[in-house]
């Protein structure tokens, strides 16, 4: 690939053989080429903010579920990770600000694996078209949280970014730019500084 | 005040056949109304008003805002007087006040704001006295995030009727004061008996 290497997400594809309706899923996983996730931290800050409350994408129910410290917390069994679960003791680790910090609004910084399930949202939304992004073969707006976000298309929580908007730039420049090659100079890499203009807005 | 029995509206609607299961089930899991309380400003503090009192459901008045302020993040006491300021993404501006329950609403027909909605709450802090009013010195609480989309306060600040109130998927009840370790705790006076409330 020329310019992003594959970033291989775990991705649960939908299988809708039964006759009845869409039932169950398969565990097929796709390449797809997203934004660089070593960037992330502050486009998923964007997210988190203006998209991620719990009467919106941070819950359970939506397609595109944000975690993060001002909403929902990607689920952790504390009592299981002190008996020995090892997947729960690794995602208990990650709270540095003890247990009864973590809940929505606590202060439980957004652990490693809340931006990794970000990520994951994010990209694994649209893999294919995701994948066209950010390689230049496609625009932006054939993302469906893209044009949601500009309120192209419905979106019960209205018009969150015009376009052009610092928080529009944060997430459609990312998207856009390559992961810097390891010689690659300063300038290829993605610049921030929208996100976080963006999250200087109350 | 009107009101509707919520069962007799449901059935209504479920006989016209345009129910939502998603709805119906919350709706079912308030249950029945404290028989202490009648239904009015005054009666379920703690549970999402908007739910009932919306276009669906259809209970009076319908609100567009409406929630329960509790005085600290780790005792389970309402707050009375205190003062809901809210301003709407198109910059309008609307405050209301809690009643001795803590409970507080924005009738749809007064302000039907267009969202996301910024949140801040002026409470008397107890113990504190303004020298120069000779009132309980008042402060402002900041909520940390915007309201998206649901006018029930409750929606996402769970009551679930203990003292620690927040969870994983809850930041728990409306609150006033955060109560840290180690920190001289803030105790709000409990409703006054004569308070039509209860919690």
């Amino acid at each position: 690939m020329k310019r992003l290497p594959l970033v291989a997400l775990a991705l649960a594809l939908p299988s809708c053989g039964l006759p009845a309706g869409c039932s169950g899923f398969d565990d097929t996983q796709i390449a797809v080429s997203c934004g660089d996730f070593d960037a992330f931290g502050n486009v998923s800050a964007v997210f988190e903010k203006r998209c991620g409350t719990i009467d919106c994408h941070g819950s359970m129910a939506r397609p595109l579920r944000i975690y993060g410290r001002q909403g929902l917390r990607k689920p952790i069994d504390f009592n299981a990770a002190k008996t020995g679960d090892p997947i729960q003791a690794k995602l208990a680790a990650e709270v540095d600000a003890g247990a009864d910090q973590y809940y929505p609004g606590g202060d439980q910084a957004t652990t490693p694996s809340e931006l990794f399930e970000n990520y994951r949202a994010v990209c694994g939304l649209e893999p294919e078209l995701t994948t066209l992004v950010s390689q230049g073969r496609e625009q932006p707006e054939v993302l469906t949280v893209i044009r949601k976000m500009r309120l192209n298309e419905k979106h019960k929580g209205g018009k969150i970014f015009s376009k052009g908007d610092p928080g529009d730039k944060c997430i459609t420049v990312w998207l856009t730019t390559p992961k810097p090659a390891p010689t690659a100079d300063a300038g290829a890499k993605f610049d921030p500084a929208d996100c976080n203009v963006e999250l200087s807005h109350n | 005040m009107k009101t509707h029995s919520y069962p007799a509206v449901l059935g209504a609607l479920l006989a016209l056949g345009c129910g939502n299961p998603s709805v119906d089930a919350k709706v079912e899991l308030l249950g029945e109304e404290n028989p202490a309380v009648e239904p009015g400003p005054f009666h379920r503090p703690g549970q999402p008003c908007v739910l009932c009192h919306s276009t669906y459901v259809g209970a009076n008045p319908e609100l567009s805002v409406g929630g329960t302020i509790f005085g600290t993040s780790r005792k389970r006491l309402p707050v009375e007087a205190a003062t809901v300021k809210l301003w709407d993404s198109t910059g309008d501006y609307y405050e209301t006040t809690t009643n001795c329950i803590g409970n507080f609403q924005v009738e749809k027909e007064k302000w039907d704001p267009s969202f996301p909605l910024h949140v801040e709450i002026e409470y008397p802090l107890p113990g504190e006295i303004d020298p120069k009013t000779g009132l309980p010195q008042r402060k402002v609480a900041n909520m940390g995030t915007r309201i998206s989309r649901d006018g029930s306060c409750a929606g996402c600040h769970i009551d679930n009727g203990l003292d620690i109130s927040e969870t994983q998927s809850s930041p728990g009840r409306v609150f006033c004061v955060k109560e840290t370790a180690g920190a001289t705790p803030v105790i709000f006076p409990p409703p006054a008996a004569t308070c039509a409330g209860r919690l």
